[in-house]
């Protein structure tokens, strides 16, 4: 799928792992966040074979003359979560309404899991 | 140094007068550090952010029973948690959970290995939560302030020279962070981040030297900025017990559902813990989601987290029950004009989001039936907006955004209200009188909203205000305080006077087609150099008809627009 706009010399067509690529850059670079998460079996599957896939655990959704943006991500034990998950939705709405130009409707994000780090258990 | 006092140890009481010093500190100091956000707008907020993070945290602080550096800390970390704003907020809140951890076996007296530990701990801990860690950042400044703090402590440096140590770590490495990332450098600025993070240091060193008195006098007069407080205020409402509702699966293998009940029961109520040696499904309200979280998650991977605050969910919920009773009411509640259920509903009505008493004049004249006001730096929540969207005695419901940053919240507004709701987006206050030109009480939602939308192109947008740093643009140099002159949103003009600068702005903006220009001026500046610059504008174009009107906005001497 990709989503279209017309500009003023003809079309622009963006494909949705474009999307979902500057979305899930976007997102990494949010404190308080460490991982995606898989959102099917299938990408799990990628994943063993891809070593930067950015596209992970990023759904889009094309509306009309918008997008939904869906993103199951991993948080670090110990943040505050509902910062954290705002933080993301702002960060990344910004991000592809200013590179790409696209309306984004919503950012969705589902906390798939914690991450509960070990270094230290004295 | 400072005070000449010199202290080996530092105790809870020298310890909680760092941290309310610091707090004391960043407070007076968060507009500078709000400053320094990377566009030129008065609209940056990382220094009230941490402000508004270390304050939660000194608040919990008052809960310490008695003087204990571990309990301080542990205080420090969950207020700091609890109270996390924005992303400098939260790293905050990260390093303080670290430097309590370094501290958190420190029963009376922290040495100076300790307050190293701690300091070093703390930046591991920021390190650990983040995916791509960005260099010239608080994180980087945390980072070489404890590398200096590890350096002084195992030179022999008593616990006030570690602190100095790091203070001194901290400020060299702020003035770094231009050098390492590079659209710093670009803008003429230090990292926010990391000049919050020195404030917070230079209050720890003027702590240690805070005589009791001074301590006294400075906590008499705590109270912030009204604003402030208020948002404190809303922070620290922890009364209800067991306010979040937290649920989750366990994954694993041999886990004990009986184990978990025993164990999570003294957390919290209306526990639910169901399921297998491989899969468990836990349900309790709880004020500690954390510590049931880090319980859990150490029996297996856990999944399908949700964590949601009850106490909040009660609040919406009574604000609906308001607006039901405002639906029915007919009296005039303050602020917020009744529904006037007398009268027949209209077909579609409008809500504006306005900053400025004149423009929300304007709008009203227009046939707006509600203004919230909100803009620039004051965006008005999704809330505020549903609530005026459904005091609007109409079917349906149109929403004036003006503003590129409210845009967002009022199309979240569609999907909480039963009204038909629509969004003409407009990003500013001109485009929105623009799409009410264009506006017919009679015709359907949808064919106004064409309409409305329609106009936007038709109208330019100019402002003038001043620039709360140096920085440059394209090929302008621009200095603090400078006043600068926006074209739809991009910096145009740069020059010394508002009314100058007004007249330069325009010129960029009148092209043949023109013919209207409007002027609004804001609530700093005088009518009659508005009215000048309007009789100079009229002799320059004798074709275009230049109005003038008192908009009343904060922080922009003039919007304009040209049409």
């Amino acid at each position: 799928m990709a989503q279209e706009i017309q500009a003023q010399f003809g079309r622009v067509s963006i494909r949705e792992e474009v999307i979902a690529t500057i979305a899930g850059v976007a997102a990494m670079e949010c404190y308080g966040l460490v991982g995606m998460a898989p959102r099917n079996i299938q990408e799990e599957l990628t994943d063993l074979l891809r070593r930067d896939n950015f596209e992970r655990g990023v759904d889009i959704q094309f509306n009309e003359d918008s997008v939904t943006i869906q993103l199951y991500i991993v948080v670090e034990y110990g943040v505050k979560i509902s910062e954290v998950a705002r933080i993301v939705q702002e960060r990344v709405k910004y991000a592809v309404e200013t590179m790409l130009g696209l309306n984004v409707d919503s950012v969705n994000v589902k906390v798939q899991s914690v991450r509960v780090t070990s270094a230290k258990r004295k | 140094m400072i005070g000449g006092t010199v202290l080996d140890v530092i105790n809870g009481v020298t310890l909680k007068n760092m941290l309310l010093v610091a707090a004391r500190n960043l407070d007076q100091q968060k507009d500078m550090v709000n400053a320094l956000n990377v566009f030129p707008v008065p609209d940056g907020d990382t220094g009230t952010n941490m402000s508004l993070t270390l304050n939660a945290a000194v608040k919990e602080l008052e809960r310490a029973e008695n003087g204990e550096i571990g309990r301080l800390t542990q205080l420090l970390a969950r207020g700091s948690l609890m109270g996390a704003r924005g992303n400098s907020g939260v790293i905050l809140s990260q390093f303080f959970r670290g430097f309590s951890e370094g501290l958190s076996k420190v029963k009376h007296e922290a040495r100076a290995e300790d307050i190293a530990r701690a300091f070093v701990e703390a930046s591991q801990t920021t390190y650990r939560a983040v995916m791509k860690p960005v260099e010239g950042t608080m994180l980087t400044v945390a980072r070489v302030a404890s590398e200096a703090a590890q350096q002084a402590a195992e030179e022999g440096a008593d616990a006030t020279g570690v602190i100095k140590a790091a203070l001194f770590g901290a400020q060299e490495s702020l003035a770094d962070t231009p050098n390492i990332l590079p659209v710093l450098k670009e803008a003429g600025v230090v990292d926010a981040g990391g000049q919050g993070l020195v404030c917070i240091f230079e209050g720890f060193w003027a702590g240690l030297t805070t005589s009791p008195e001074e301590m006294e006098e400075l906590l008499a007069e705590q109270p912030t900025a009204p604003a402030d407080t208020a948002d404190l205020a809303r922070l620290s409402q922890e009364v209800v017990v067991n306010k979040y509702c937290t649920e989750f699966i366990i994954l694993g293998e041999g886990i004990d559902p009986e184990l978990i009940r025993t164990e999570l029961a003294p957390k919290g109520d209306s526990m639910i813990v169901v399921g297998d040696e491989q899969v468990t499904k836990v349900h309790i309200h709880t004020d500690y989601p954390g510590e049931i979280l880090q319980f859990c998650g150490e029996l297996g991977n856990l999944t399908e987290i949700a964590i949601d605050n009850m106490m909040l969910q009660n609040q919406e919920f009574a604000s609906h029950d308001e607006n039901h009773r405002l639906d029915f009411s007919t009296d005039n509640v303050v602020g917020f004009p009744a529904v006037d259920s007398a009268s027949e509903p209209k077909s579609v009505g409008i809500v504006a989001v306005v900053a400025g008493d004149g423009l929300a004049e304007i709008f009203r004249s227009l046939g707006v039936d509600h203004v919230v006001t909100g803009g620039q730096t004051m965006n008005p929540s999704t809330e505020d907006l549903v609530k005026a969207v459904n005091s609007v005695n109409a079917e349906s419901v149109i929403i004036l955004p003006n503003n590129k940053n409210v845009i967002f919240s009022a199309q979240q507004v569609k999907e909480l209200v039963d009204k038909k709701v629509g969004v003409v987006s407009t990003r500013s206050a001109p485009q929105g009188i623009s799409a009410m030109m264009y506006f017919v009480e009679d015709d359907t939602l949808e064919e106004n909203l064409v309409a409305m939308e329609g106009s936007l192109s038709e109208v330019k947008t100019g402002e003038v205000t001043y620039a709360v740093r140096s920085t440059v643009a394209g090929d302008l140099q621009i200095e603090e305080r400078d006043i600068i002159g926006l074209a739809e949103g991009k910096i145009a003009v740069v020059g010394a006077s508002p009314d100058a600068v007004a007249l330069d702005l325009v010129r960029t903006m009148v092209d043949e087609d023109s013919s209207v220009i409007s002027i609004y001026y804001g609530e700093d500046h005088s009518a009659e150099e508005a009215e000048e610059l309007g009789n100079t504008l009229q002799n320059d174009y004798p074709d275009c008809e230049v109005e003038v009107y008192s908009g009343g906005q904060p922080l922009y001497y003039y919007i304009v627009s040209v049409e």
